[in-house]
C-alpha cells in the first residue's frame, strides 16, 4: 500500500511501470498464439519448428511494444470522438493500460487452462478474452466514471465506453 | 626359451579372447544381418526416387510385388492385391491394398503407411513401409475376428493425397460404411526420430491403454503427451493444429475413425521435432539416406512391429477397437468455431441490454442530479513546499 501512495505521486515512474507490465502481460496472455504463429511462419520458409523461447519472447515484445504505442493513440481517439475533454489524458491512458494489463495477465492466466486440457482450447480461446476484457471494461469504468465524472456527464461517458467495447468485440469477433 | 614361447602364446590367447572389441564390432555390425534392415535396404535400393509420378509407380509396383508374394504364400483369407488410383488436380498415383478378409464379419482394421518420399526418404517413410511389410507378414496367416486392410498410401507429402482418396472411396469400393473401419494404425517416420511415440487422441483411451501395454521391443514405446503441441488453428479439418497431423491418419480421424499414429520424434519447446540434436533433423531433406541407419532405428521398427501385431492379436483387442469409437472426443462440440461464437453472441447481447437498461438509469440519475464539476486525480501534483524544502 505504501508503495502505491509513493507511485501516486511519482507519474513518470509509474507509467514506466505499467508500460512494462504491459509488454510482458502481452508475451504472457499471447505467448501460445505467438508460438504457433512463429511455427507457422517458419514452416512456410522451410525452417519447421523455427519457434524457441528468445524467437517467442522476441515476437511478444515487439508486437507488445508497438501495442505501447497504439493504444494510447486508440483510447485519445475514442475521447476525441467522444467530445470527451474534461479528463486529465495522461492519468487516463495509464490507467486504460493498467487494466489491459490487469486483463492480459487474467487471461494468461485463463489461457493455461486451455494448454493442459486441450479439449477447452477453442472454447476457451473464444470465451476467455471475452469474459475478461468485459471485465476489465467494467472495473475501468467503475474507477474512472467515479475519478472524471459527476452524476450528468457519466451518462454520455458510459455510453461512449459501451460503444466502443462493443464495437471493438463485434470488429474482433468477425475478424476472429 | 620354452617360458618365453608359453608367455607369448598366453598373451597371443588373451588378446584373441578380449570380449570388448570383438563385441563392439559384432554389435556395430549386427543390424546389418537383421531381415529388418536387409527389408530396408532392398526397399530403399529397388525404389530410391520415389517422388514424381514415375518414381512413385515403381515404388507402388515393388510394394504390390511383396503383397502378391503374401498372397501366394498364405491361406485363402488374403485376396489378391488392388491398386487404388489417387486422382488430384495435378497428381495421378496410387494406393496399394492388400484385403485380408474375414469372411464372417464386415468390421475391419487398417494398418497403412505412405511410400512416397522427398529425396529416398530412408526414415520418412521406407522405415514405415517396412514395418508394414513385416505386419502383413506377420498377421496374413493370423486368425482375426475382422477383416484387416495393408495400405500402402500414396501422395502423402503432396498433401495426403492417397488417406484421403481412400476414406473418400471406401463405401464405394467395398460397399461398407465408413463406420466399419474399427481402427486406423499409421506408421510414419519412425525410425530416425530420438523417441518412439503412439498418438490416439488428446485424452487417455483404452485403445491407446492396449497399445502401450502391449508394447515389446528394445525400444520404449511412449504415449504423445496430450497437450504438447496442440494450437488453436483451424487446419486439416481438426479445428485446431496439431504439429503431427500431417500424415495418413490424419483423414481417418476426421471421418470419425479411431486412429493410433506411431512416429519417432522428439518434443522441444512445445513444438515436434525429429531430434533434440539439429544435425539429426533429416526428415523431408536429401539427407534422410539409409547410411543414417543403426541399431536403434532397427529396435524402433521391430518395436512398431511386435507392438502392432501383439495388439491386434491381443484378446482385447476386438472388445476396445469395438468401442473405440465411442471414447472419441466430439470434433464437432468441442473443436468446432461454431458453438462458442454462438454463446459469445449471446453474451454480447446480454451486455447490450444490460448497457441500454445501465445508460437509462444514468439518464434518471442525470436528471435528478447537479452538474457540478469532477476534478478528482489519481497522481497528486506535489506542493511547493515539498518541491522546495530540502531534508536531510
Amino acid at each position: 500500500m505504501k508503495m502505491i501512495e509513493k507511485l501516486k505521486t511519482n507519474y513518470q515512474l509509474s507509467n514506466m511501470i505499467v508500460r512494462i507490465l504491459f509488454v510482458v502481460g502481452f508475451t504472457f496472455c499471447n505467448w501460445q498464439d505467438l508460438l504457433i504463429s512463429v511455427n507457422l511462419v517458419g514452416e512456410g520458409m522451410g525452417l519447421p519448428a523455427s519457434a524457441t523461447i528468445p524467437t517467442v519472447l522476441l515476437s511478444g515484445i515487439f508486437m507488445g511494444l508497438l501495442l505501447n504505442f497504439f493504444v494510447p493513440f486508440v483510447v485519445n481517439a475514442i475521447l476525441n470522438i467522444s467530445r470527451i475533454y474534461n479528463v486529465p489524458r495522461h492519468e487516463y491512458v495509464l490507467l486504460a493500460m493498467l487494466f489491459f494489463d490487469i486483463g492480459f495477465f487474467a487471461c494468461g492466466i485463463l489461457n493455461l487452462v486451455n494448454l493442459f486440457t486441450p479439449v477447452f482450447m477453442v472454447w476457451g480461446s473464444i470465451l476467455f478474452p471475452l469474459i475478461v476484457s468485459c471485465g476489465c471494461v467494467i472495473g475501468f469504468y467503475k474507477v474512472t466514471s467515479k475519478l472524471y465524472f459527476n452524476v450528468v456527464t457519466r451518462q454520455l461517458y458510459f455510453k461512449s465506453l459501451a460503444i466502443a467495447y462493443l464495437v471493438t468485440v463485434v470488429v474482433l469477433g468477425v475478424m476472429a | 626359451m620354452k617360458k618365453i614361447l608359453l608367455v607369448a602364446i598366453a598373451l597371443l590367447l588373451v588378446v584373441a579372447c578380449m570380449p570388448t572389441t570383438i563385441l563392439a564390432e559384432q554389435t556395430t555390425d549386427d543390424y546389418k544381418n537383421s531381415p529388418t534392415y536387409k527389408m530396408l535396404e532392398e526397399f530403399v535400393t529397388a525404389c530410391p526416387n520415389r517422388q514424381g509420378q514415375e518414381g512413385e509407380y515403381d515404388a507402388a509396383k515393388y510394394i504390390h510385388g511383396k503383397f502378391t508374394q503374401y498372397y501366394v504364400e498364405s491361406d485363402t483369407t488374403l485376396e489378391l492385391p488392388t491398386m487404388q488410383p489417387i486422382v488430384a488436380d495435378s497428381y495421378y498415383g496410387n494406393n496399394v491394398i492388400l484385403h485380408k478378409d474375414n469372411k464372417s464379419t464386415t468390421d475391419s482394421i487398417v494398418i497403412g503407411a505412405h511410400y512416397d518420399s522427398v529425396g529416398v526418404g530412408a526414415n520418412d517413410n521406407a522405415s514405415g513401409i517396412v514395418a508394414l511389410l513385416q505386419i502383413a507378414q506377420e498377421l496374413k496367416d493370423v486368425k482375426l475376428p475382422f477383416d484387416v486392410y495393408f495400405v500402402a498410401f500414396g501422395g502423402e507429402e503432396q498433401g495426403l493425397l492417397g488417406s484421403q482418396a481412400f476414406v473418400n472411396n471406401f463405401s464405394q469400393e467395398y460397399k461398407l460404411p465408413l463406420t466399419s473401419i474399427r481402427v486406423m494404425f499409421n506408421l510414419d517416420s519412425i525410425a530416425n526420430g530420438d523417441n518412439l511415440y503412439v498418438q490416439c487422441e488428446n485424452k487417455s483411451t483404452s485403445l491407446a491403454n492396449l497399445i502401450l501395454q502391449n508394447a515389446t521391443g528394445k525400444t520404449q514405446l511412449l504415449e504423445k503427451p496430450h497437450a504438447v503441441g496442440v494450437f488453436n488453428a483451424d487446419m486439416w479439418g481438426y479445428g485446431y493444429y496439431e504439429v503431427i497431423q500431417g500424415s495418413d491418419h490424419t483423414p481417418f480421424r476426421v471421418a470419425g475413425v479411431p486412429v493410433a499414429s506411431f512416429f519417432s520424434g522428439n518434443f522441444q519447446n512445445w513444438t515436434y521435432v525429429e531430434s533434440a540434436n539439429s544435425k539429426n533433423n533429416t526428415m523431408n531433406t536429401a539427407m534422410d539416406k539409409l547410411e543414417n541407419c543403426n541399431q536403434s532405428w532397427i529396435d524402433k521398427i521391430d518395436t512398431v512391429v511386435d507392438t502392432v501385431v501383439s495388439t491386434v492379436v491381443h484378446g482385447d483387442f476386438a472388445s476396445v477397437s469395438q468401442n473405440a469409437r465411442k471414447e472419441l472426443l466430439n470434433l464437432d462440440l468441442w473443436y468446432n468455431r461454431l458453438w462458442p461464437k454462438i454463446v459469445a453472441v449471446v453474451i454480447v447481447i446480454l451486455l447490450a441490454v444490460f448497457a441500454v437498461l445501465h445508460n437509462r438509469k444514468l439518464q434518471k440519475q442525470a436528471l435528478m442530479g447537479t452538474a457540478s464539476a469532477n476534478t478528482s486525480h489519481i497522481f497528486e501534483t506535489p506542493s511547493a513546499d515539498d518541491i522546495f524544502s530540502f531534508k536531510d
